[in-house]
């Protein structure tokens, strides 16, 4: 008797298994394979941000009323996201592998290269030179585009085939995957400043406002599940909050209200507006963890939050991807000795950042061994790349003569 | 040649930097260990394993116990790698900044004859030397050497304010001496113990 299981895509694990980048803002060539917990480090304008940008970029291109042009634009176009360091080539490359954890090959390969065109009298903008695609079901290319195929032209290289709903049916499942990246980065004077949202750009992005908006847009009962959730964090991270809920006021505005304690025996009524930058933000970072089923990206965590919930951080984030049954990819920006800190952590996990003539190079510390030797030793991993990220002669700063 | 370093301070490692250098322009610092003063007993093991790869120099103060008794509790419990150098500084590395007496009294603006001469340390060998401070050497330098100087802006860096253990620009003010001004072959002359470190990197080459 034979059993056939059909494999549904939503309960498959899937994750951004590898990222190449060629010319890519600070990366002239890199490739990295990732993990499902990822913790980059390098030291500042090592190029954290950008390597996550690239993965907003695919999100931007993915996203409804996105589009190559638009997320090219919206970095200030190719000019601004070519490297620096680049050499004789000026087109821009992006190729990443989705796929599941545990296995050693792709389920997906989507690969993007473009360049800029016009100028002067011209518009400038975005070109495709190379589109593809590679299906593990099909092993083969589903999609190769070039811009020397005759059924091309200027306008139809203006735009990529993952953004158009028509030409993406065959790999679908690639365009939502990218639209499911989430960025995180809770500002909280922004989420205190009502009027952030109205000219946020971004409005995708956990900065400010929009924070809030997105809460305001799940059904009721998914969203009191999920402050049930995060009042049980909360009340042993901030004993003082109570009763963390969502309320819109009279004229629409959602606020986040909560209960804070103090010697009158039914304490106080808080909204967002007076909450802590820490609570804030701890608010933030729970929420994306416990809502979002995509790939996360997390900007430097440990802003305004105490070292002992950092140092929770980690197993934290094994704990709700080991309990969820969606993607929960994350990625993590840090300069933090205490998040890093945990012996849990592998150095398959950790990606160090470091600055070279030819671009920023990027490697785990399992492929640097001057690295690997310490952590061999019994170091953690924090012991052993936070010193090598560190500026080579910082010492000196308190020694200019600034102020004579 | 490659080589990680430990220091318990800031200072510390500078004073490792300085003196590789003055060894052999050859040796490349990889990485630069955290260690506080309790912890390198607890560490030991660790910077013993990674010796297996590469030189680990560890530079630690003596703190009033014997340097022999010192070495012997933090190779206690596993047997030393060859590579793991491990130097202690007699009484603290502030002596050997101290010990170069000449360029530290121009550059702290020090009358010459507050710091204490050099002793000999051993009956059999007289040219066996250090600097016995009444005083920890570190606050023997802040409480009684610094404020004989005639420089204020040093004197204001450098002596503690009320309840902390460093005056308030102590590294930053220390550094630039240890680069620029220490003198390693004056202050050899004068320390036993930084003789020994000299010579124990001398032999990895």
């Amino acid at each position: 008797m034979f059993i056939c299981f059909e494999i549904d895509f939503k309960d498959r694990k899937m994750i951004i298994k590898r990222l190449k980048l060629y010319n890519w803002k600070n990366f002239q060539n890199v490739d990295i394979n990732f993990t499902e917990r990822n913790f980059i480090i390098g030291s500042n304008a090592a190029g954290k941000s950008n390597l996550l940008d690239a993965l907003r970029f695919l999100r931007d291109i993915s996203k409804q009323a996105g589009g190559l042009q638009a997320a090219v634009n919206f970095r200030g176009g190719v000019k601004k996201i070519r490297c620096l360091a680049a050499r004789k080539r000026s087109d821009v490359e992006i190729e990443i592998h989705l796929g599941e954890p545990q296995t050693d090959y792709p389920e997906w390969i989507y690969a993007l290269n473009f360049k800029h065109i016009g100028g002067g009298i011209t518009k400038s903008e975005a070109k495709v030179v190379v589109e593809k695609v590679w299906s593990n079901k099909h092993q083969a290319w589903i999609l190769k585009r070039n811009e020397d195929n005759e059924e091309e032209d200027n306008e139809t290289l203006k735009y990529t085939h993952l953004e158009q709903v028509t030409a993406n049916k065959d790999f679908r499942e690639i365009q939502s995957y990218f639209q499911k990246i989430e960025y995180l980065n809770v500002v909280p004077q922004l989420v205190r400043e009502a009027s952030s949202y109205n000219v946020s750009k971004y409005k995708e992005d956990y900065f400010g406002r929009n924070f809030l908006e997105k809460i305001s847009k799940l059904n009721e009962r998914t969203r009191k599940a999920y402050f049930k959730k995060i009042n049980e964090i909360l009340k042993i991270a901030v004993p003082q909050l109570s009763e963390l809920q969502f309320h819109k006021d009279s004229v629409g505005v959602p606020h986040l209200e909560a209960k804070y304690l103090h010697w009158r025996a039914r304490g106080s009524k808080q909204t967002e507006e007076q909450f802590s930058d820490g609570t804030l933000r701890l608010i933030g970072f729970l929420w994306a963890l416990i809502e979002s089923s995509g790939t996360i990206l997390l900007e430097e965590p440990e802003i305004n939050l105490h070292s002992e919930i950092i140092k929770q951080f980690p197993e934290f984030i094994s704990r709700i991807q080991s309990s969820s049954r969606g993607n929960k990819q994350v990625f993590i920006t840090t300069h933090s000795y205490d998040l890093l800190n945990n012996e849990g952590i592998g150095t398959r996990e950790v990606f160090v950042l470091q600055n070279t003539i030819e671009g920023t190079t990027v490697n785990t510390i399992e492929e640097l061994d001057e690295v690997k030797a310490i952590v061999d030793s019994g170091f953690s991993v924090a012991e052993a790349a936070i010193p090598v990220t560190a500026p080579k002669n910082i010492n000196q700063i308190v020694q200019l003569n600034l102020f004579e | 040649m490659d080589v990680y370093i430990v220091g318990e301070d800031t200072v510390s490692k500078e004073i490792i930097k300085r003196i590789l250098s003055h060894c052999s322009e050859e040796i490349r610092i990889v990485s630069e260990l955290p260690a506080r003063g309790g912890q390198v007993e607890a560490l030991a093991p660790k910077f013993n394993n990674l010796a297996k790869s590469a030189p680990v120099i560890l530079l630690l103060d003596s703190d009033n116990v014997c340097p022999p008794a010192k070495l012997k509790n933090i190779v206690a419990n596993f047997e030393k790698e060859s590579n793991f150098i491990i130097n202690i500084a007699y009484d603290e590395v502030e002596s050997w900044l101290m010990a170069d007496n000449d360029n530290f009294s121009s550059y702290f603006g020090i009358p010459e004859n507050v710091i204490p001469l050099p002793t000999a340390i051993s009956r059999k060998d007289e040219n066996r030397k250090e600097i016995i401070f009444p005083l920890k050497p570190s606050l023997f330098m802040m409480m009684e050497i610094i404020p004989k100087s005639t420089n204020f802006e040093i004197r204001r860096r450098l002596t503690p304010v009320k309840g902390s253990k460093k005056g308030p620009e102590y590294n930053s003010t220390m550094i630039p001496f240890i680069n620029e001004m220490w003198n390693i072959d004056n202050a050899a002359q004068n320390s036993d113990s930084l003789i020994k470190m000299i010579k124990r990197i001398q032999c990895l080459l």
